[in-house]
C-alpha cells in the first residue's frame, strides 16, 4: 500500500475538524465507513481497550451517528445555546497500518466556549483510514485526551 | 434553629402535601460548613471497593469526605486506612493515584519512611531524637477513626463514636446485597474511573440521581437514541408511572421497578442491539443467577432497575449497568464527581464488552445522558441567584398518593427530612 502524503493527510483532517467546529455533524458522522468507531480510553488508563476497561466513548457506526443527531437537537441540552467550538490540529504523522488501513496521529487542541467558561481538552487522536478514491474514510477515531481528569471540564459534550 | 443559621430550611406539610426546600441550603457557605460539621463528619462515607485492593501490598489514594486517605491491603492481607499525611510536617506521603506490591510509604519531603500498617519504621537521623520517640505512636500515619466493608463496598467514618456501619446502611443493606450477588465469584470495580465535576450543590445530585420524573424530558434524546436502534420504545410510559420508592432508614431509599425500562441489561434483559449471538448466553447468566439466589431475589437481580441514594453521597444506578457514584462538594456551588462500573468477576469478554458498550450508552461525562443532568443542575445552581425573591423549591410529587409510583418524589423527601435532622442535632460536646 503506498501511505498517502502528510499534506493530503492535513487536508482531510482540517476538513474534519472544520465539520464538527461549524456543527455539520451528520457530515461528519459521514466520513467514518461502515465499521466506523469513535472511541475516547477513561483518563486514568489512556492505554486500556473499550472491551476490557470502561471507555468513555465507545461508539460503533449506529452510535456515532446518533450522536451526531442528537447534538444537532434542542433537547441536547448540554449543548444548548450551542458551545462555540475550535479545532487546533497539528503533529501529524502517517504511518503503515494492518490489513486494508494506514495510521494518523495527531494532537489536536479543542477549545470550547459555553456559558461564560472556556474550556480545553488537548488531545492525541490515533485514526485507522482507508483512501476513498480521491479522499479518505476514518475506520476509527480514538481519542486519547492529554488530561488527568475532566474536573475543569465537568462534561464532554462536544465532538473532539 | 437549624443549626443557628437563622432560616427555614425545609416546609414539610404532611397535611396538605407541600414539601418545600429552601434554596439557601443550595447556596450558602454556612450550610455548607454546618453540613461537614454535622453531616460528612458523622455519617459513613464511601471509599472505595475492596477488589480495588484485591491483593496484598496494592494501595489506592483517595479523597473521602475532603481528606486524602491511603486505602490498602497490608501484607498480612488486611484493610487499612491511614490518613496520607505525613506526622512530622505534613507533606502527603503517597502521591500516586494506585499501586501494587507495596510494603512501605516513604514521605517525600524528609524521607520519614511507614510501613503498609502505618508505623514509623525509619527517619534519616535518628540520632537527633530522644529514645522515647513515638512511643506513643503518634507519629505513625494516623488511622481512620473507623471504617467498615458491607458485602465488599467499604465506607469510613470520623466520628469514633458513631453507630456500626450496618446499622447505619439500614435498609440499603438490601440493596447492596442484591447488587454484590450479580456475580458469582463476587463483583469487581472497572478500570475506568470517571472523575469529573459539576458547578452545583452537591444535594443536586443526590436528588438527580434517583430522579425518574426528569427522565422522559431531560432524556429525550436519549430515549430517541435506544428508541431508533431497538424500537422498544413504543408502549413505553415516559411519565415513567409505574414502579415504586421505598424509604430504606437512615435518609437512604431506593426507586425502582422489576423488567419495564427500555434499556438493556446486560445479565438478562436481552435487546435487540445485542445481536442474536448474545441470546444464549444471556439466558445461561440469569440462570445462573436465579438458582443461586432463588426466584423471588433472582428476579430482583436479574430484571429489577434500581436507583439507590445512600445518605448522604453515595449512588448506586443498577440500571442499564452498575455505577457507583460519589461526590462531595468544595464550595455551595461546586461538587467533585467519581464514578465506577461495578461488575461481575471472571465475567465473560463478550458479556463484559456488552457491559462496557451498555454503560456508557446513557453513564459519564460523554454519555447520551449524564452530561444533561450536569447541564440541568448547572441550571438550577444559575436559577438559584434569585433565592432572596424565588426561594423555595417544590418536591411534593406523589406525597398525597397512597401507592408511591418511580417518578414520585418520595426519595428526595427522604433524603431532605433526614439532612434536615442532622443539621440540627446537637452532640455532646458542641458548644
Amino acid at each position: 500500500m503506498t501511505l498517502p502524503t502528510r499534506h493530503e493527510i492535513e487536508d482531510f483532517l482540517i476538513y474534519e475538524a472544520d465539520l464538527i467546529d461549524t456543527w455539520k455533524l451528520n457530515e461528519w458522522a459521514q466520513l467514518f465507513d461502515d465499521k466506523g468507531e469513535y472511541q475516547l480510553p477513561p483518563t486514568d488508563c489512556p492505554n486500556g481497550e473499550p472491551e476490557v476497561e470502561l471507555f468513555l466513548i465507545y461508539d460503533d457506526k449506529f452510535r456515532l451517528e446518533q450522536r451526531a443527531i442528537r447534538q444537532l437537537k434542542k433537547a441536547d441540552h448540554s449543548e444548548f445555546p450551542r458551545s462555540r467550538v475550535t479545532h487546533i490540529v497539528s503533529n501529524v504523522q502517517v504511518r503503515e497500518g494492518e490489513d486494508d488501513y494506514f495510521i494518523v496521529i495527531c494532537n489536536v487542541v479543542v477549545h470550547r466556549s459555553r456559558l461564560q467558561k472556556h474550556d480545553i481538552f488537548p488531545a492525541r487522536c490515533e485514526y485507522r483510514m482507508l483512501r476513498d478514491g480521491d479522499t479518505f474514510t476514518i475506520r476509527r477515531k480514538r481519542v486519547i485526551l492529554g488530561l488527568e481528569t475532566l474536573r475543569n471540564q465537568g462534561k464532554l459534550s462536544i465532538i473532539i | 434553629m437549624n443549626g443557628g443559621l437563622g432560616f427555614e430550611t425545609i416546609r414539610d406539610d404532611q397535611e396538605e402535601g407541600r414539601f418545600r426546600v429552601h434554596r439557601g441550603a443550595f447556596t450558602r457557605d454556612d450550610v455548607l460548613d454546618l453540613e461537614r460539621k454535622q453531616i460528612f463528619d458523622r455519617c459513613w462515607l464511601y471509599l472505595g471497593h475492596v477488589s480495588e485492593v484485591s491483593k496484598k501490598g496494592d494501595f489506592i489514594t483517595r479523597k473521602v469526605g475532603g481528606r486524602p486517605l491511603i486505602f490498602l491491603r497490608d501484607r498480612n492481607g488486611k484493610l487499612q486506612v491511614h490518613f496520607n499525611a505525613c506526622p512530622h510536617r505534613g507533606a502527603l506521603v503517597c502521591r500516586e493515584p494506585s499501586g501494587r506490591r507495596r510494603k512501605s510509604f516513604m514521605c517525600p519531603y524528609h524521607g520519614w519512611v511507614f510501613s503498609d500498617e502505618g508505623n514509623l519504621i525509619e527517619t534519616p537521623g535518628p540520632d537527633a531524637y530522644p529514645e522515647t520517640f513515638n512511643r506513643d505512636g503518634s507519629l505513625n500515619l494516623q488511622p481512620v477513626p473507623k471504617f467498615d466493608e458491607f458485602r465488599g463496598f467499604v465506607f469510613v467514618n470520623y466520628d469514633a463514636g458513631a453507630e456500626s456501619l450496618e446499622n447505619y446502611l439500614d435498609g440499603a443493606c438490601e440493596i447492596l446485597d442484591l447488587v454484590a450477588s450479580q456475580g458469582a465469584d463476587g463483583m469487581e470495580i472497572q478500570k475506568g474511573m470517571q472523575e469529573y465535576s459539576v458547578s452545583a450543590n452537591w444535594k443536586l445530585l443526590q436528588e438527580n440521581s434517583a430522579d425518574a420524573y426528569h427522565a422522559g424530558i431531560t432524556h429525550s434524546t436519549y430515549f430517541d437514541y435506544i428508541g431508533a436502534r431497538d424500537k422498544l420504545i413504543d408502549n413505553f410510559d415516559n411519565t415513567l408511572s409505574f414502579g415504586g420508592v421505598r424509604n430504606l432508614g437512615h435518609g437512604h431509599a431506593v426507586s425502582e421497578s422489576l423488567g419495564v425500562m427500555p434499556w438493556g441489561r446486560p445479565y438478562a434483559r436481552w435487546i435487540p442491539s445485542f445481536g442474536e449471538d448474545a441470546k444464549a448466553e444471556m439466558a445461561v447468566i440469569a440462570d445462573e443467577i436465579l438458582k443461586r439466589e432463588g426466584k423471588t431475589k433472582g428476579e430482583m437481580i436479574v430484571k429489577g432497575d434500581r436507583n439507590t441514594l445512600i445518605f448522604p453521597n453515595l449512588v448506586i444506578n443498577d440500571i442499564m449497568a452498575v455505577t457507583v457514584r460519589t461526590f462531595y462538594p468544595l464550595r455551595p456551588d461546586y461538587m467533585e464527581v467519581n464514578a465506577w462500573s461495578l461488575a461481575p468477576i471472571n465475567e465473560s469478554p463478550t458479556s463484559r464488552e456488552r457491559r462496557n458498550r451498555n454503560f456508557v450508552e446513557f453513564l459519564g461525562p460523554a454519555g447520551f445522558a449524564t452530561p444533561d443532568d450536569v447541564e440541568m443542575l448547572l441550571q438550577c445552581q444559575m436559577g438559584y441567584s434569585n433565592a432572596d425573591f424565588s426561594p423555595w423549591n417544590d418536591i411534593s410529587r406523589g406525597m398525597t398518593r397512597d401507592v408511591v409510583m418511580k417518578s414520585d418524589e418520595k426519595q428526595m423527601r427522604t433524603f431532605w427530612r433526614q439532612w434536615d435532622k442532622m443539621l440540627k442535632e446537637t452532640h455532646v460536646g458542641d458548644a
